[in-house]
């Protein structure tokens, strides 16, 4: 017994040794210098490690371009991870924690929730705009002066660091409303759609003389966001939640208690009512909302104009005729204007350098991505090289006929031959790519962007200090949560958006959980930061 | 055997014969669907007509999936991984569980009161993610196999197990001159069949569903097993779809490419053959060893 004892002691005495043991500190990876040394020294070979958010990998089965490109241009190798883009939050945190930091990281969104965590946490590598303006001239070269401090504006934290490597969006204009021109054609109905009213005949129509459901949104709270942009709120106000107006210019911390949102649930419940919104519409799946439009529901359709074609291919199998096409003009609740939806100034995702990348690996890096933003670095990135990807044809790039574009969709993704995914750091000088294989692009900016009395919504700028951050998230998870859940009664018609007493129990409820307090700590800090 | 023919006992047998009908038509439909849906064309997967049976069979998807090579290549690393894992485990698992159930081990009961400790804690994703790279195990596959090589149920199941098997066995081996290791090799496992296909069985089916591990320890993509690459394509499937779906041939229901729902379906299809495959071999093992870890009188 006492043998067994002094055995068990022993043996806890250990387990708490080792434990103890394990807890010793590391010594912090030294931190690597900024900014490039004047003179290229190549001599010695460097592998970059690269975690790359990816929604597909292609494997490379034609002749790799990137590989030798790269060695011959830097003496550098890449070792790229490519990590599925919902897991690469889980992944990198991962990696950050275990010390295991990869030098650079592709293809993470401005909006990832673990964006604030690792800048805090001291992964990433911060640039105030002075810093970005010395280590990336090429870079830089690719937007105006006007461009770049907006981005600033935009990514900058509480210390004044812009942690992306962010550059300027290439397209502008994205989102319009589709329709069924087939069907207006065989109705004698005007391709018209300058009004709430004219919206509500055209949907009514449709459903009058086909019995099928005419509008095809769907995602719950998300399925309105054409009618919110015809009320006057930004057409991205779901996830915005505050906008500048800029006709009337006021600021409004939270749209979903003032009366345009009112206004846009009056009308949404009146297309319910009258059976013109599909029922599932905040419970289907994306192959629901496929078959939706496969058995020939949807005259009017809120997407881009690059999508026609996919439309069409739905729409097909019900309607073989089907010719979707898109509104040169959009439907306002105004009579002096009408609201767009312009895309962010910025490019939705960005690569980041992390703050573990030794000295010689950074320089490497650094004139990669200048390099990368020349003319010779974004053709090359884009088409890849002359003779075995692409031709020049009247002093145009144009890709072979095996290469998968837009207008070749049997064509091989230029990914096997290693080319593409690298980041994007401008397309400058990439027109003729947009003009070649995005026309739509072209002409959907050409149509809305300085149309007369046409108005876009600019993202506000508000920065938070992180107290503030805190006690802003908290009251927008209640305040959300509540207005999901109102906004169906609204829609559905358990509540009346239009009768007072119903709307002041929204209100009501919302003030409960802190909508006076949140509106007044937004508002101050859009103050201060706008000053 | 006496056989009861009296009225009630037919119609309860009627019963139970119509109700299991039931469950086997609401497991059979979306094997069936699935499988239905993998050889269909696109219009029909887009349209979710397809039921029990492929309308406008197509083998397109099954082609595309193996023309990409992602996915046999990834089948074929299942198939090792598990192949591997399950040896591996078995040995580990068998030996320690041997070890456990003799009563002459020294603290054995401290011994099992520590495994089983490591049921209801563990060190979290970090310090074994930390451990995993300490040990070199980064994107190896060995990482997938050696950090869960033995499961504490399963261990225990096989422990009860090895505690019913006679003393006398072992003492006459003894007697006989045979040492702990050859009892082991040569009386109680050939007399534990039932135990090893049962574990092994859970053991298969567990490394050949699990893609987390495999996300968090591989860094190549031609190292993926099955599930991982099932999961991407069934995440991604719609950016995919948009792809697929944005042609402007002039085709109007086939693009040219194959259709996503039938990419999805065939490589279901494709990563549950094996597993079909391997059950009817050990079903009766199987059935036998169900109740293995039960209480024993």
């Amino acid at each position: 017994m006492l043998k067994r004892r002094l055995t068990i002691i022993c043996l806890i005495g250990v387990l708490t040794i080792s434990a103890l043991g394990g807890c010793k500190k590391n010594t912090p990876l030294e931190v690597a210098g900024t900014g490039a040394t004047a003179k290229k020294d190549y001599s010695k070979e460097v592998t970059i490690s690269v975690v790359k958010a990816t929604i597909s990998s292609t494997p490379v089965s034609e002749k790799d371009l990137w590989t030798p490109k790269m060695k011959e241009m830097f003496n550098m190798k890449w070792d790229v991870q490519d990590v599925p883009r919902d897991d690469i939050g889980v992944k990198l945190s991962l990696l950050f924690a275990a010390g295991q930091s990869p030098d650079y990281v592709l293809g993470t969104k401005t909006d990832n929730a673990n964006l604030e965590s690792w800048i805090s946490g001291g992964y990433i590598k911060g640039y105030t705009l002075d810093e970005l303006k010395k280590t990336f001239p090429e870079f830089i070269k690719n937007m105006t002066n006007e461009q770049l401090e907006k981005i600033n504006k935009y990514l900058k934290k509480g210390d004044g660091k812009q942690y992306q490597i962010m550059a300027p969006r290439s397209e502008q204009v994205n989102n319009v409303m589709l329709f069924r021109k087939d069907f207006f054609e065989e109705n004698n109905i005007p391709v018209s759609l300058k009004t709430p009213d004219e919206l509500y005949n055209i949907l009514k129509t449709y459903k009058d003389k086909t019995g099928k459901i005419p509008f095809a949104g769907t995602s719950g709270i998300w399925a309105f966001t054409p009618i919110y942009q015809m009320f006057g709120l930004p057409e991205m106000i779901i996830t915005q939640l505050n906008y500048y107006d800029p006709v009337d210019k006021n600021y409004v911390p939270y749209a979903f208690s003032e009366d345009r949102y009112r206004e846009s649930m009056v009308y949404v419940n009146k297309l319910y009512k009258d059976g013109l919104i599909w029922k599932e519409f905040s419970t289907a799946t994306r192959d629901q909302s496929n078959k939706f439009l496969s058995d020939g529901n949807g005259v009017i359709l809120w997407d881009t104009a690059v999508n026609l074609a996919k439309t069409n291919n739905l729409t097909a199998n019900t309607y073989p005729n089907a010719d979707w096409d898109w509104f040169k003009e959009l439907p306002t609740a105004f009579t002096d204007r009408t609201y767009y939806k312009r895309a962010l100034a910025y490019n939705g995702d960005a690569p980041f350098i992390t703050d573990s990348i030794e000295d010689d690996k950074y320089e490497r890096l650094v004139d990669y991505i200048n390099w990368a933003s020349t003319k010779e670095g974004q053709t090359f990135n884009t088409y890849g090289e002359e003779g075995t990807t692409y031709t020049m044809k009247d002093g145009k790039p144009v890709f072979n006929s095996d290469i998968l574009t837009s207008l070749n969709p049997k064509g091989k993704e230029t990914g096997k031959w290693n080319i593409g995914g690298r980041g994007y750091f401008g397309g400058n000088y990439m027109k003729d790519y947009k003009e070649m294989y995005s026309p739509a692009y072209i002409e959907m900016e050409k149509t809305f962007i300085d149309k007369s009395k046409y108005y876009y919504f600019e993202e506000p700028i508000v920065q938070f200090n992180e107290d503030e951050l805190a006690k802003i998230t908290d009251y927008q998870t209640n305040l959300n949560q509540l207005r999901d859940e109102y906004c169906l009664k609204f829609v559905m018609g358990q509540l009346d958006p239009s009768n007072d007493n119903d709307w002041k129990k929204y209100i009501d409820a919302l003030k409960k959980v802190g909508l006076d307090d949140y509106k007044q700590l937004r508002t101050d800090v859009y103050n201060r930061t706008n000053k | 055997m006496v056989r009861d023919n009296s009225l009630y006992s037919k119609i309860l047998d009627a019963v139970v014969h119509i109700i299991m009908v039931f469950v086997l038509i609401a497991t059979l439909y979306p094997i069936l669907n699935v499988v239905a849906s993998s050889l269909s064309s696109t219009s029909a997967n887009n349209s979710a007509a397809v039921t029990l049976f492929p309308i406008g069979f197509t083998l397109q998807s099954y082609k595309m999936i193996f023309n990409a090579g992602t996915v046999p290549r990834a089948l074929m690393n299942s198939l090792f991984y598990t192949t591997v894992a399950v040896v591996v485990q078995l040995l580990l698992t068998g030996s320690l569980a041997y070890a456990l159930s003799r009563k002459r081990l020294y603290l054995r009961n401290l011994y099992t009161w520590i495994i089983i400790t490591t049921m209801f804690v563990s060190g979290g994703m970090i310090p074994s993610f930390i451990l995993v790279t300490k040990l070199h195990l980064y994107n190896s596959f060995w990482a997938l196999i050696l950090p869960g090589a033995i499961g504490t149920s399963n261990l225990i199941i096989m422990r009860t197990f090895f505690q019913n098997i006679p003393k006398e066995l072992e003492e006459s081996a003894l007697i006989d001159g045979a040492n702990d290791f050859q009892i082991f090799w040569k009386i109680v496992l050939p007399l534990s069949k039932a135990v090893i296909f049962t574990i092994g069985l859970y053991y298969a089916v567990s490394m050949w569903n699990s893609w987390f591990s495999a996300l968090m320890y591989l860094k190549d993509n031609d190292k993926y097993p099955i599930p991982l690459i099932l999961r991407q394509i069934v995440i991604n499937s719609q950016s995919m779809q948009d792809i697929v779906l944005s042609s402007d041939s002039g085709s109007i229901n086939e693009s040219g490419v194959a259709n996503i729902n039938g990419v999805k379906f065939a490589t279901l299809t494709i990563s549950t053959i094996p597993m079909v495959i391997i059950y009817p071999f050990v079903q009766k093992y199987f059935t036998k060893g169900i109740m293995i870890g039960s209480l024993k009188g």
